[in-house]
């Protein structure tokens, strides 16, 4: 994709997160310039996030932005490798609540040491096993965070 | 004077202290040598821990986690051409060069030595300006300090290193988050959408660790992080008599030169090394040799970026209004502990002023020991692959946003910051600029608003008063600039940036 067209997108989007704040404002009330009210302030920075997002769309238009063709995902078996590490970033944070945090961090070490750039069992059991204790260790009982203990009851 | 720096040694020679003073730069050194996680990703990780300890000793561990990753940062910029930190990244060309010709031993040597003077002589600039600076900020009301937050992004865009017009829509994106929440004014819930842990507005953390720390890690582990380390026996880490002479003035100039930069909002250790690489090549009498391993091209920038680090420092006590991510995150570290942060700090919380000021001086000292002969050690920990360090990394983020209030919605809004991240890196828009809009957002709404209601809705108030329309001024200088073709510095800059960096 080339920067332009790059540019041309982001700041399309970026065109109509402004326009929605400034909607998201008016309902809030804008007050006036004696009282401004809660409205008043997003919609301002709303407003210029817009203009400005705008400017960025007109400008790609123009000859000088540089032209480095380059993929957006330049490489999908990788990209799709970062996108399981987002999967499993979710489920981690979703699952704690019902496997607990101890299963649930060895179970996320685990899966992300093997699966990601793999490394041999030995290195995934033993790094996610004394990862999984360390960490327990430290938060759960040096400074006392009060983890979900989920199903197993730890 | 004297009997401030006096206070302020008792402060951070207290046991305590010194330990959290030896974490902080230790694990500084360490984040600098691992490429793929920064000092910003860092401290974000350890912030939540040093809520447990006092404002002073988690401003000293944090601040030297910030000075000793610039240390750290070198070292891999010489032994791998890889920076471990972004103002690491001109150190690469002639640092990188001197290791191939044998001589990384010199190149970190200099760069150790360097960046200890030019820690220590920034430490006494910040010493010798701030008070100054706190005393003239007392004058300031709603509208000046109104003001003077819109100059500072105004810097922060305009020193952006990518389009400006970019990190302007940045710095708005990030004014409008900073409004999330409850209107203190009115009571009313604004853009929550019904989700419980955005009531108390978005927080720093979990936004700062899902820009920094996921996005990074994604962004990593796409392009595949692969590194090897440059095998050379590293002897004779101190610098011959003719290196030290043909690096005195570089180091010298770096310190200034980091000083002031350092202070700049959006400045800091980045813009600082990269500009005083150009002052060095400019000022040489050979400058083609530049990038063929010259030691006052290590030299130079390596003082300039610890400098600048120190220099960061300024407007974040004086003003209460951060330089960069590292300085917001700090300022977030004393708002949490109630502590109110501007020009009144330094009478009100002397401790923390002096205290930090002076652990700097220790830290440093600490850093030349720990860098010069454990430079091996340092070198094996490169080796550890990446495939082992990012699962810790991903799992000190949970659990760091997790401890923030124990719910996982704070851990899923640093996910979603964590994409977004994504993809602003691959749409090639900053973030610093954002995290900087979002904590300045509720205390710039905050002045506009006490100013529009004692004004009576007048916005003339912001040109009537001289300090108010001095700042604005300067901002709206720096907003026209680029519409000034024949100011030609920047782009200078930009062009070196892009051909060299």
């Amino acid at each position: 994709m080339k920067k332009r067209e790059k540019d041309r997108i982001s700041a399309l989007l970026l065109v109509v997160v402004g326009i929605a704040i400034c909607f998201g404002s008016l309902r809030l009330s804008l007050g006036g310039f004696h009282k401004p009210g809660p409205g008043f302030f997003p919609f301002l920075v709303g407003s210029i996030l817009g203009v400005l997002s705008f400017l960025i769309f007109l400008q790609s238009f123009k000859g000088l932005a540089g032209d480095d063709r380059k993929a957006f995902w330049p490489n999908p078996p990788r990209s799709l490798k970062m996108s399981y590490i987002l999967i499993a970033l979710i489920l981690y944070a979703i699952g704690m609540n019902y496997l607990g945090f101890f299963l649930s961090t060895l179970l996320f070490l685990g899966f992300l040491l093997r699966a990601i750039e793999p490394q041999r069992w030995p290195a995934v059991l033993t790094g996610s096993i004394l990862g999984t204790a360390l960490f327990y260790g430290i938060f759960k009982y040096w400074l006392e965070v009060p983890f979900p203990t989920g199903i197993l009851g730890f | 004077m004297l009997n401030d720096v006096l206070y302020g040694f008792s402060v951070a020679l207290t046991f305590q202290n010194l330990i959290y003073c030896f974490l902080g730069v230790l694990m500084g050194t360490l984040v600098g040598v691992l490429p793929g996680l920064g000092p910003t990703a860092s401290i974000s990780l350890l912030f939540t821990t040093t809520l447990y300890l006092s404002p002073v000793s988690g401003m000293i561990m944090l601040a030297g986690i910030y000075y000793g990753a610039q240390y750290g940062g070198s070292t891999t910029s010489i032994l791998l051409n890889l920076p471990g930190e972004a103002s690491s990244v001109i150190t690469c060309l002639d640092g990188y060069q001197m290791a191939r010709q044998g001589r990384a031993g010199p190149a970190l040597g200099i760069s150790a030595f360097g960046s200890f003077i030019g820690g220590t002589l920034s430490v006494i600039g910040l010493m010798l300006m701030a008070p100054p600076l706190a005393n003239f900020a007392l004058k300031f009301g709603f509208a000046e300090n109104f003001s003077l937050m819109c100059l500072g992004l105004v810097i922060v865009s305009f020193l952006a290193r990518g389009s400006m017009l970019k990190a302007m829509v940045m710095t708005a994106l990030g004014l409008f988050l900073g409004t999330l929440g409850i209107d203190i004014m009115v009571g009313k819930p604004r853009f929550t959408f019904g989700i419980k842990s955005l009531m108390d507005g978005v927080g720093l953390i979990p936004v700062v660790m899902g820009l920094f720390g996921i996005s990074e890690v994604l962004l990593n582990v796409e392009e595949g992080l692969s590194r090897e380390v440059f095998k050379t026996r590293i002897s004779n880490l101190l610098p011959s008599l003719k290196d030290w002479k043909d690096s005195l003035k570089p180091i010298l100039r770096g310190t200034i030169l980091g000083f002031f930069l350092g202070i700049l909002p959006g400045g800091g250790a980045i813009v600082s090394s990269f500009t005083s690489y150009a002052v060095e090549k400019k000022l040489s009498k050979y400058p083609q040799k530049f990038g063929t391993g010259v030691i006052e091209g290590v030299a130079g920038p390596e003082t300039a970026n610890n400098s600048g680090s120190s220099g960061a420092f300024v407007p974040l006590l004086t003003l209460g209004i951060p330089s960069n991510a590292v300085m917001a995150l700090l300022l977030g570290l004393l708002l949490t502990h109630g502590i109110q942060v501007g020009p009144l700090l330094l009478k009100q919380h002397s401790d923390i002023f002096w205290g930090v000021i002076v652990s700097m001086y220790i830290g440093n000292v600490m850093l030349l020991v720990l860098n010069l002969p454990l430079i091996g050690l340092w070198v094996k920990i490169l080796k550890v692959p990446y495939g082992i360090l990012f699962p810790f990394i991903l799992l000190f983020c949970v659990i760091g946003s997790y401890s923030l209030n124990n719910n996982v919605e704070d851990v899923l809004l640093m996910i979603a910051f964590g994409i977004l991240g994504y993809f602003m890196k691959k749409f090639d828009y900053e973030a610093a600029p954002m995290i900087l809009a979002l904590v300045l957002s509720p205390m710039m709404e905050n002045a506009l608003r006490q100013t529009l209601l004692t004004s009576q809705g007048s916005f003339l108030v912001f040109i009537t008063r001289p300090i108010s329309a001095t700042l604005l001024f300067v901002a709206v200088i720096l907003l026209l600039y680029p519409l000034i073709p024949w100011f030609k510095f920047r782009k200078k800059l930009e062009g070196l940036q892009t051909n060299q960096g």
